[in-house]
């Protein structure tokens, strides 16, 4: 019987976060344009020798600029998805274990 | 291995804790500059309002603790946005975070345009301009790398006019 309902709370879990997912990594893509932090990184690919100069404006910026609750987000979306995922395998492996002792 | 082997093993585990640990990091990150932002506001409003306010905050401290948003700072050591105005050895520029800021250029700062090096001359009103610098006691930031970026293609349906 916990089986059954772990099942059913991490199918909503999954179902959550998959639904979670488009909108949070959009605005995630648009954070990262409007923060200037693409920009910035950028930096380090076009003018890499002065960038090593003054490596300790450009990580400032860098770390100004990160949109950290954004990412944070994001990765909680991955994280619940990824958790809801091993505890229901592992859930339905349990019950289809059960259900082949039973017969 | 197996898919369903493969979500129960060591690996998956670690990955979970590393997204988690990453998670917790930035959400720190980020209370830590929003805790370290409302300390240097406090201050500073403190000191500017000295005489006339003595009681502090109007809607008191923890309150202005609201607001974990991304955008809610002004980037003190770069920016990226457009050149308004060039005047002598500063320029103004309207920045991503929608804040206009004065850029000072000294003999030391790298301008690059594509591959070559130019001076502030060499410059105009309207280049798409990547900074970083370090800011200084009168709000500027002291440019030490300006990169010109091309310009953003128009969007959809937008039409530039000369």
């Amino acid at each position: 019987m916990l089986a059954i309902s772990r099942v059913i709370v991490f199918s909503f879990s999954l179902l959550g976060s998959l639904v979670a997912a488009w909108p949070i990594f959009s605005a995630v893509k648009i954070e990262f344009v409007n923060s200037g932090f693409l920009q910035f990184l950028s930096l380090a690919f076009s003018d890499f020798e002065v960038i090593i100069t003054y490596w300790q404006s450009f990580i400032s910026t860098l770390l100004e600029s990160l949109p950290a609750i954004s990412i944070a987000l994001s990765l909680l979306i991955i994280f619940i998805f990824m958790g809801s995922l091993r505890f229901l395998t592992k859930d339905i492996k349990i019950l289809i274990n059960k259900n082949i002792l039973a017969n | 291995m197996n898919l369903n082997d493969f979500f129960q093993s060591k690996t998956f585990k670690g990955i979970l804790i590393g997204i988690g640990a990453v998670i917790i990091f930035l959400f720190i990150f980020r209370l830590g500059m929003t805790v370290g932002f409302k300390k240097a506001d406090f201050s500073y409003k403190w000191g500017e309002n000295y005489h006339q306010n003595f009681a502090g905050p109007k809607r008191g401290f923890f309150r202005e603790l609201g607001g974990m948003g991304d955008r809610d700072f002004i980037g003190a050591h770069g920016i990226f946005g457009k050149v308004l105005k060039i005047e002598g050895s500063e320029m103004v520029i309207s920045g991503q975070d929608n804040a206009e800021k004065i850029i000072t250029v000294g003999a030391d700062t790298v301008i690059e345009k594509f591959r070559e090096k130019i001076k502030i001359d060499g410059m105009a009103v309207d280049d798409m301009v990547v900074v970083i610098g370090e800011p200084n006691n009168e709000g500027k930031i002291e440019a030490k790398l300006i990169r010109i970026m091309p310009p953003p293609p128009p969007k959809p349906g937008e039409v530039k006019i000369q």
